[in-house]
């Protein structure tokens, strides 16, 4: 049967041809397992409910007579998985025996909790969430390009600025306080295109772990949460290659055996190069240009029965060139450039010792180079302004299970070297060269986690980690008099620091522990409380760090954030683990949060802290989440009531302090937020995916009011996030088609036609005010003002 | 979509591609969008500055009013403050001290403007700072400003760009310019901020628009003024231009902030610099003003924060707005907000004379049309008005019939 088919029986009720061959079909329907038969099943033929139905008898048979032709004969019963037979014009009479399976025994179409269906009850942890990569290929994106950090905001608790947000905010945190990691190696900054896209090659993607609530000890270093990317081993038994198509990207996966079930490789890569559309479709898109590609190269050898040798390198490499960022100020310049590239690498050996016993240790290096620049104008020149950030991570672990004890304990050691900016004028004449220190630091952790069931209902995770963080030089360390603002003028002493020395030190204990108690077989209670130390984080003063935005580590005078988070929630899996509902509060309060001073420039800023103020974070919510995860409808639809207020209080002058030192909206504080993702398979190759988003604007500044100033009128602020922007709320479709020639090949296609914003709704991203001839005007900007049709192809060949 | 495939079927892949493609990025842009703003407080502004020129300094005290309200129009969103909001600050005492030693008493020449005596000239490396009492009793205190030297504007020319700036007055959206470009030596070894202003004056040729009616002299001599008087025999639309009697020049000043601090650049020289793009209204020629003036580090950080505010928003990451502190603070309640800046600024100052030779598509006296969307209408001579009279040029900020100094005739 082919696609034209499958249209033609679905949608436009073709009718039936009255003469011609007819043939014969008996059919006795049998459940799976026990072979029992079953009665009263509903049969349907070509979905003609009045014409074309039957039922099964006491036997669970039935028999049908009819033409000879292209038919799609349901078979149903309330419980199972529906079934489907297809007949041709070359079908001869034929007796089927179907078996019907439970949808209780299926595998997880939907996985939203961890691999075993009752974990969500049973597991010790709060605030877990798993998607696995065939749910976020389903998951509707903008572009049919998928995005894991779209795919995640359609989970509780997970919010955003807006569709252009340069990562994601999570249970309050700013985006930077989320660890995301791609087998481990850190990611710095997570999209191509500011925002538009992720930055992980999707072929490679085997599974994401969120953990929001309690986070596993073995973690360290960022306040709000971990988001582990694990990315697919290389297959050791057989050559795979796939790959796709869209409007914006190519992508291909070559996986490579080289000595079957010993040693294999992967290459995969995604490229975008179609911005040369761009000046084709609008006048004002010509100053716009945007190429980005990563990859990822992995490899996996068993040496023996006991040893595994993992590598992998992830490289992704960027270039935007735009007018709706801000320019490189203070360069004559006639265009702003972004470049930012990315490689990681990793080694990992794992060292089984005994069936309860193995050692993890394993390498990584992380890197992350971001410049922005622009073109003199007189020579055309490039000048750039280039940055980076280096992470060496070594890690060791234990892992030991004894019956109703599991416990992990190891080691990290974390070196930082951050190039905070050099301007480098190339050719240029009319610029200078400017360096800014390199800044080096030590980060040090020592953690355990033991996982002990104390009975059948009570279990707990107590995991607890010690960091350990050294600011070291060479550096030059100012101390200032702590009753005025920090500025060049109340500096009160500088002390030089050399290479290697320590100019700082922080630690301390984190605890982390979750406690579950069974209420009963499907009903659980579980409680909470996490403490986290971040000593690396962006300093910035936009709504979402830009590519380029400064990391900073912890020193003298900036303090490392830490928050403190305390969940409880209530869990129940319904009807044998279909359906999973649980609700979850939690508090957060974290301090030395940052924020900047009115006017703050960190560009080639040799001491941050003169133009940051620190000040504590608040959030509370409250996430209700219900989902369905088998059978031919799937998915979930949750609500989160979620506030966040930030305040700032290390000052003495009003004017330094945010919102006069009140407490203020976080940028990304959105109380309520609604998302239904659904996907309803309508048989093997057809499925639909809908998403449905209803989210409160987030917070912005409203003028209070006009002054004029040298012949124009401008607007000026007092409070921070005083107003709302304008609610939220898109539907978003898409239809998979896979394998539509329904042939057994080695080479199978699939189709995925996605429409983001569906109805088109022009949801704001921001609210603006422009000062324009002798008037204000207010706008809003809008990402995605339109439906965005796409269609991508994609296949595997094994 | 089949349906018109035949019609497409040259290059039809990627045409279906821009189609779609184009679907999204033709829409991520901008919508008007009202608001209401209701101010709860009163806000003092002060604004001006002490130049080198050898000219009057005038500083403008205002008070916004304790219930302005501000409200969108209903189409553009288009928020313009009543000057009933924004009320002139009388019989202030204002003075200037310079050096802490000597004191000015500035003269209140307006409502809310108060000039400098005729003995003061601001001068290079001194410091001014300003003094207000309100005649409430309140008494305010700017920072000491000291005026630094501006180097002079090396080379300026002009170039003349086709795409120019966006304008909503022309009827494509986008109005050609006349991009003014400058060279100036950064001095090495000192932290330099600059700011450049512009103004131009432009040629007009129309200088009174009578809509049903006809315009009249209210005296016989060349400045006696003029007027429309309604006639109802003519229909509503009607509208009659009349001809300048004398030369007249509309006078255009830059609105945007324009800084640059040479933190990356100090010493260099800096070529190609542009300072102003004057929109190309006309082919006449043209005088531009620019001037090169220099800032202290605080007004400095004070404009950017304004252009940050005002001009630099709208972008992927803009920055949170927040309340700017000017240096004027009252001395009993330093933490009121006070509005404005009060600088000193050396200033360096070409007068160009831009002949607009190469420009493409200029109409010359287009600068009526520009403004009002028509051609000019004059009227005709008839029985009843045998000669049609010339309007007045009437003086006013963005009028005079003074030639402007450096005018050159002739061009």
């Amino acid at each position: 049967m082919t696609m034209k088919n499958i249209f033609l029986l679905g949608f436009c009720f073709l009718s039936l041809q009255l003469f011609g061959q007819s043939i014969s079909l008996k059919v006795t329907v049998l459940d799976s397992i026990t072979n029992e038969p079953l009665k009263g099943a509903s049969v349907v033929v070509d979905l003609r409910k009045n014409q074309w139905q039957t039922k099964t008898d006491d036997k669970g048979k039935f028999t049908l007579n009819m033409t000879k032709d292209d038919h799609a004969i349901s078979i149903k019963y309330v419980g199972y998985v529906p079934f489907w037979i297809y007949t041709t014009t070359q079908t001869e009479n034929k007796d089927y025996v179907i078996k019907m399976r439970l949808v209780e025994n299926e595998l997880e179409q939907v996985v939203i909790s961890t691999s075993k269906s009752d974990q969500n009850v049973k597991k010790t942890l709060l605030g877990v969430n798993q998607i696995n990569i065939k749910t976020l290929q389903k998951i509707p994106s903008a572009f049919g390009e998928v995005d894991f950090l779209r795919g995640l905001q359609m989970l509780p608790g997970v919010s955003s600025v807006g569709e252009a947000s340069n990562g994601v905010n999570i249970r309050g945190g700013t985006t930077d306080q989320n660890l995301i990691l791609v087998d481990d190696t850190p990611i710095f900054n997570p999209t191509h295109m500011f925002g538009l896209f992720s930055v992980i090659p999707s072929e490679a993607l085997s599974n994401l772990d969120l953990y929001k609530g309690n986070v596993p000890a073995r973690y360290g270093g960022r306040a709000a949460s971990v988001l582990d990317l694990t990315l697919k081993n290389p297959n050791l038994s057989k050559l795979k290659i796939s790959g796709g198509i869209s409007l914006i990207s190519s992508k291909l996966m070559v996986d490579i055996p080289i000595i079957p079930d010993k040693l294999g490789i992967y290459f995969t890569g995604r490229g975008a190069f179609t911005d040369f559309l761009l000046p084709k479709i609008s006048k004002e898109l010509e100053d716009v240009k945007s190429k980005f590609y990563e990859g990822v190269v992995k490899a996996f050898w068993r040496i023996n029965s006991k040893n595994t040798f993992t590598a992998m390198s992830y490289g992704s490499n960027d270039f935007f060139q735009t007018n709706l960022l801000s320019s490189l100020p203070n360069v004559v310049g006639n265009s702003t450039f972004f470049e930012h590239k990315t490689l990681n690498v990793n080694a990992k050996w794992v060292y089984l010792i005994n069936s309860k016993l193995d050692v993890t240790t394993s390498f990584t290096r992380a890197n992350y180079d971001p410049t922005i620049g622009t073109i003199e104008t007189v020579t055309d020149y490039k000048i750039r302004l280039k940055s980076g950030i280096t992470q060496n991570i070594y890690k060791s672990s234990l892992n030991f299970q004894n019956g109703n004890n599991k416990i992990e304990m190891g080691l990290n050691f974390t070196q930082n070297e951050i190039r905070p900016g050099t301007l480098d004028p190339g050719k240029a004449f009319s610029v200078n060269k400017i360096e800014t220190p390199t800044e080096f630091s030590n980060e040090y952790g020592i953690f355990m986690d033991d996982e002990y069931e104390f009975s059948k209902k009570l279990a707990g995770t107590f995991g607890l980690r010690y960091s350990f963080f050294t600011a070291l030089g060479a550096s030059e360390v100012r101390t200032y008099d702590p009753l005025q603002p920090r500025d060049e003028f109340s500096v009160v002493s500088s002390k030089t620091f050399g290479k290697g020395d320590i100019t700082k030190t922080y630690g301390g204990l984190e605890p982390r522990v979750g406690l579950r108690y069974l209420l009963s077989d499907d009903i659980s209670l579980k409680l909470g409380y996490n403490l986290m130390r971040q000593y690396l984080q962006i300093v910035s003063n936009t709504t979402t760090p830009i590519p380029t935005s400064r990391w900073k580590t912890s020193d003298q005078n900036i303090a490392p954030q830490v928050s403190h988070l305390l969940t409880l929630g209530l869990y129940r899996s319904i009807d044998k683990n279909i359906y999973d509902f649980s609700v979850e509060g939690y508090y957060r309060a974290s301090k030395n949060m940052i924020d900047y001073k009115p006017g703050a420039d960190f560009l080639l800023q040799q001491f941050p802290e003169t133009q940051l103020v620190q000040g504590t974070s608040n959030s509370y919510g409250l996430e209700f989440m219900f989902s369905k995860k088998k059978g031919n409808l799937t998915g979930w639809t949750n609500y989160t009531y979620a506030r966040t207020f930030n305040q700032v209080y290390a000052s003495t002058n009003v004017l330094e302090l945010v919102n006069n030192g009140n407490p203020y909206r976080a940028n990304y504080d959105r109380p309520h937020t609604f998302n239904t993702s659904i996907d309803i398979a309508v048989d093997k190759h057809n499925s639909f995916s809908f998403n449905f988003v209803l989210s409160s604007g987030r917070p912005y500044s409203k003028p209070v009011g006009f002054v004029s100033f040298q012949n124009s009128y401008y607007p000026f602020y007092d409070e921070r996030n005083n107003e709302r922007i304008p609610t939220y709320h898109r539907l978003d479709l898409s239809w998979n088609i896979s394998n539509p020639t329904m042939k057994d090949r080695r080479y199978v296609g699939n189709w995925a036609f996605s429409v983001y914003n569906l109805y088109g709704h022009r949801n704001a991203y921001s609210v603006f005010f422009k000062t324009e001839n002798n008037s204000i005007k207010g706008y809003t900007l809008q990402i995605f003002g339109a439906p965005i049709v796409s269609l991508a192809y994609n296949f595997t060949f094994e | 979509m089949t349906k018109y495939l035949p019609m497409i079927k040259k290059q039809a892949f990627p045409h279906l591609l821009i189609l779609i493609f184009g679907l999204f990025i033709t829409t991520s842009c901008i919508d008007p969008y009202k608001v209401t703003v209701q101010s709860t407080q009163s806000y003092l502004i002060v604004e001006g500055a002490i130049t080198d020129l050898d000219e009057p300094q005038t500083i403008s005290i205002f008070e916004t009013s304790e219930t302005a309200n501000y409200k969108s129009s209903e189409f553009t969103a288009t928020i313009t403050p009543k000057s009933s909001d924004i009320l002139p600050v009388t019989k202030a005492k204002v003075s200037v001290i310079e050096n802490g030693q000597k004191t000015y008493e500035l003269f209140e020449t307006q409502a809310g403007y108060y000039t400098t005596p005729l003995n003061f000239v601001g001068s290079i490396g001194s410091s001014y700072k300003l003094i207000i009492e309100k005649n409430d009793g309140k008494r305010y205190e700017s920072t000491e400003e000291k005026m630094a030297a501006v180097p002079e504007i090396g080379t300026l020319y002009d170039k003349y760009n086709q795409k120019g700036i966006k304008d909503n007055n022309a009827s494509t959206g986008n109005i050609a310019t006349n991009d003014i470009y400058i060279d100036y030596i950064d001095p090495a070894a000192e932290r330099n901020f600059y700011r450049w202003k512009w103004t131009s004056y432009e040629l007009q040729n129309i200088c009174a628009s009578c809509k049903q009616g006809y315009y009249e002299r209210t005296g016989n001599t060349a400045t006696s003024d003029g007027k429309c008087i309604q006639d109802i025999r003519l229909p509503g639309f009607n509208y009659y231009d009349y001809f300048c009697q004398t030369l007249c020049w509309e006078i255009f000043q830059g609105k945007e902030i324009d800084i640059f601090s040479d933190v990356y650049t100090d010493g260099q020289t800096q070529y190609d610099k542009v300072v102003a793009q004057i929109p190309v209204y006309q082919s006449n020629p043209c005088l531009v003003v620019v001037q090169q003036m220099s800032l202290s580090a605080n007004a400095f950080r004070y404009l950017k924060l304004i252009e940050d505010q005002s001009e630099n928003t709208g972008t992927l990451a803009d920055t949170p707005p927040a309340p700017i502190k000017g240096n004027v603070t009252n001395t009993k309640n330093t933490n009121e907000i006070v509005l404005g800046y009060f600088s000193a600024s050396a200033v360096s100052e070409i007068r160009y004379m831009m002949d607009r030779q190469n420009t493409i598509g200029a109409v010359k006296n287009g600068l009526f049309k520009y403004q009002s969307r028509r051609d000019p209408i004059p009227e005709s001579a008839s029985d009843d008005r045998p000669s049609i009279p010339f309007a007045v040029c009437k003086p006013s900020v963005s009028r005079t019939a003074i030639a402007p100094k450096n005018w050159q005739f002739g061009r």
